[in-house]
């Protein structure tokens, strides 16, 4: 017994020990860095006006001359592994040898990219010198990263050929925090009507609809029992209701079609429960649980199962990102091997749906922030844009989609460009991620029926304003 | 000296320990006396105990708490049965390929959980899964298990049975095995019948064994998160997010790590909690094992 009591104090005084040096190192106190301070450190649009045009930024270009004749400058740049380093490295050798820079590529999975490359802008550590962004994250990053509108004044350092007028101002816009541009767009996606054309021929409708009216009645003529065993085995349209950032990111898109909108226009409270959000939240309920034309397990589905079921001819039409148009024509995965067309996703006020783009950002602290501009410069030019666009990526370029020779076996091109032209952008704040999260569940609570679209709404609308309010 | 030898042998493990276990634990203690979210660093403040005022009376964590409480109680009680009984069955028989049997037995257990919620979401998909279209062979329409909220709930209990039975199955076998044939000769000579010698002999010489199967069990149903978080990632609604689930939101997806510190105070101490009254309840244990 006493052996025992003696040994769980030494624990406890190893313990403390601990304690002790781990609170005098590390402890974050409020007094550190006062709120004003902190609101200093942010970028405001004045003082981006207030660079002269011609002048540099202030970048580390005096040793990086002297030594640019001999030794390659070193960048650092996050790139998910796969499909997008894929695009990435065919060129790098390219660009490495044009600019005397060599390139690192940090490979980092999707679900690792925001904390890991978040962590080392709080910290500090100068590790990267591009960091790829997801426009979801643009609030949260946003204050680490470097405004590139100097840069892109910068007439030393742009490319006279770089025609930054022909990117996107939809994707440009996703790259934008507090009035400055802390991110140029790299591959961009907008939300667009993925409809079965020789679906619509067999139930003898002439597609796409052009509302979500017109949807609705259409989908009604395409859902079939087709072995006639009393279930439904091809279904109208497919949703993705899964709670979370699948059915928020989704049903955000139909809410923006009928009008309403997330949050109001300062991002400050949310804006969804209007008169236009129970309507738009009711109609999307309804293709699930009264009208019966989208399968009921869509309440489980994101975007995976929805392209598998366009891909197995279950479901007939959707709205899905424009990039997965790529996996429709893939005869490896799909059965419907030429059949899919694209449009703008149905209207019922307007078609803006939500647009989301990679963006590739400099944190303030990089190593090497000319290098890193270059980098950004050479994977955003025209020439390397269209390149790539023949690899398999989602342009951010009008003259990618212009594109005589892409055009003719892009059947996406034509919607993609409108999607993306007129797309409506996430609101770049640091709750972002909360906020869509309590939008995603309220529709999945009306989709599974625990609540009414009307409740839904107004129980978010209350989590919201106090998430926001904080 | 002499008296020294054993702390200075052990202190190895200890220091390791202090830091791997004991810092861990007491930071969580102190980040969760802040308001903190990461990446806003100029906004940190201290709350005190704020945090866990604001905590129990949010829905959200209520509910995951009531999840957690239906999902391992039900998921530990289920499957030490079916794998007590599983043993019992397997305790005496001798038959041919007795080993890769029980090795084939013990498959789910190996899997990584991840892995097991992948097969089981395939499985389980009304529209491309296997289960369904068995159902339908036979004239069944299948639900859509992972989409109502009662079903998934019991399809995420049912997927963590199928896993964890075959360990409670290993783990009481080998206690088995290792029982002294005499005691139960004698048993037979007295006239005991199967149920007698299970209920007054078996199991009161199993119990140590029992007790650690079911609080390694109870842990590791408690510390669930992979494979719910691939069969439903909570939903619907938030119908299967257990307490884990929702700390994993609040740290590593809402950023608030304040929030995600008290939480894991609060699943600390849960566990905690837990183990002692087991270890109460059962006197003797702590010289049995």
């Amino acid at each position: 017994m006493k052996a025992k009591s003696v040994s769980i104090c030494l624990l406890f005084v190893l313990i403390m020990g601990f304690v002790l040096t781990a609170c005098t190192t590390t402890s974050p106190t409020s007094d550190e860095q006062t709120p004003t301070e902190a609101l200093q450190e942010k970028p405001t649009e004045e003082m981006t006006n207030a660079v002269p045009e011609t002048e540099a930024p202030e970048v580390t270009e005096a040793p990086q001359t002297t030594e640019a004749s001999t030794e390659p400058i070193k960048i650092s740049v996050t790139m998910l592994p796969g499909v997008l380093e894929e695009l990435v490295t065919p060129f790098l050798d390219d660009f490495e040898t044009q600019n005397n820079i060599d390139v690192e590529l940090s490979l980092l999975p999707f679900a690792e990219l925001r904390s890991k490359v978040l962590t080392e802008l709080v910290t500090g550590s100068a590790r990267y010198d591009v960091v790829l962004v997801s426009e979801a994250w643009m609030g949260e990053f946003g204050d680490y990263l470097e405004v590139l509108d100097p840069y892109l004044q910068n007439t030393e350092l742009i490319d006279p050929d770089y025609d930054f007028a022909d990117i996107i101002p939809g994707s440009l816009a996703g790259g934008s925090y507090q009035g400055t541009q802390v991110g140029i767009p790299w591959r961009d996606a907008a939300r667009m009507l993925f409809w079965n054309k020789k679906m619509f021929d067999d139930a003898g409708i002439s597609g796409p609809p052009k509302t979500w009216q017109e949807a609705l009645e259409m989908s009604r003529a395409l859902t079939k029992d087709t072995d006639g065993d009393g279930k439904t085995d091809i279904w109208g349209i497919g949703i993705q209701g899964e709670a979370g950032w699948a059915a928020s990111i989704e049903f955000q898109s139909v809410l923006l079609s009928w009008g309403g909108r997330l949050l109001d226009e300062n991002n400050l409270k949310a804006a969804f429960n209007s008169p236009q959000g129970v309507e738009a939240l009711k109609y999307y309920t309804d293709l699930v649980r009264t009208n019966k034309v989208a399968p009921p397990e869509v309440v489980t589905w994101n975007w995976d199962p929805l392209i598998t079921g366009l891909q197995q001819g279950k479901i007939a039409m959707s709205c899905l990102y424009s990039p997965y148009a790529a996996l429709m024509d893939d005869p490896e995965k799909s059965q419907v091997v030429g059949q899919i067309e694209y449009s703008l996703c149905p209207e019922q006020e307007t078609t803006q749906t939500i647009g989301a783009a990679w963006q590739y950002s400099i944190p303030k602290d990089a190593p090497n922030k000319e290098a890193a501009f270059k980098f950004i410069q050479y994977f955003t030019s025209k020439d390397i844009q269209l390149e790539q666009t023949k690899l398999g990526n989602s342009p951010v370029r009008f003259s990618v989609y212009d594109n005589e020779e892409l055009a003719t076996d892009r059947r996406d091109f034509e919607a993609a460009k409108e999607a993306l032209n007129t797309s409506a952008r996430l609101p770049a704040i640091p709750e972002l991620t909360e906020v869509m999260d309590i939008f995603g569940r309220a529709v999945n609570f009306a989709l599974i029926g625990e609540k009414t679209p009307q409740q839904a709404l107004e129980d978010a609308e209350e989590e919201v304003n106090s998430l926001l309010g904080d | 000296m002499k008296k020294l030898t054993p702390y200075l042998l052990l202190s190895p493990s200890l220091i390791i320990m202090a830091i791997f276990v004991g810092y861990p634990v007491i930071d969580a203690l102190r980040i969760s006396m802040y308001r903190y979210t990461f990446g806003r660093e100029s906004a940190i403040r201290w709350v005190g105990l704020s945090n866990y005022i604001k905590l129990f009376g949010e829905e959200r964590f209520l509910n995951s708490i009531q999840n957690t409480l239906i999902f391992s109680g039900t998921s530990v009680l289920v499957s030490f049965l079916f794998g007590f009984s599983l043993a019992l069955f397997f305790w005496k028989l001798t038959m041919r390929h007795e080993n890769i049997i029980r090795s084939l037995l013990l498959l789910p257990t190996v899997l990584t959980p991840v892995v097991v919620g992948l097969i089981w979401k395939w499985l389980l998909d009304p529209m491309f899964g296997l289960i369904n279209y068995l159902l339908s062979v036979i004239g069944i329409s299948g639900p859509v298990w992972l989409g109502e909220p009662k079903l998934a709930m019991f399809s995420v209990i049912f997927v963590d049975v199928w896993q964890y039975t075959p360990f409670i199955f290993l783990v009481i076998l080998a206690g088995l095995k290792s029982l002294p044939i005499e005691l139960y000769d004698a048993a037979k000579v007295d006239g005991a019948n199967w149920w007698q010698s299970l209920v007054h002999l078996t199991i009161p010489l199993l119990k140590p064994v029992i007790i650690i199967v079911i609080l390694l069990r109870t842990y590791m149903s408690l510390r669930s998160f992979d494979n719910i978080y691939v069969l439903t990632r909570g939903g619907p609604g938030i119908a299967t997010e257990v307490l884990n689930m929702y700390t994993y939101r609040v740290g590593f997806e809402f950023l608030r790590m304040g929030d995600a510190a008290t939480l894991s105070v609060i699943v600390f101490f849960i566990t905690l909690g837990l183990s002692f009254v087991m270890l109460k309840a059962t006197p003797g244990i702590e010289d049995e094992v």
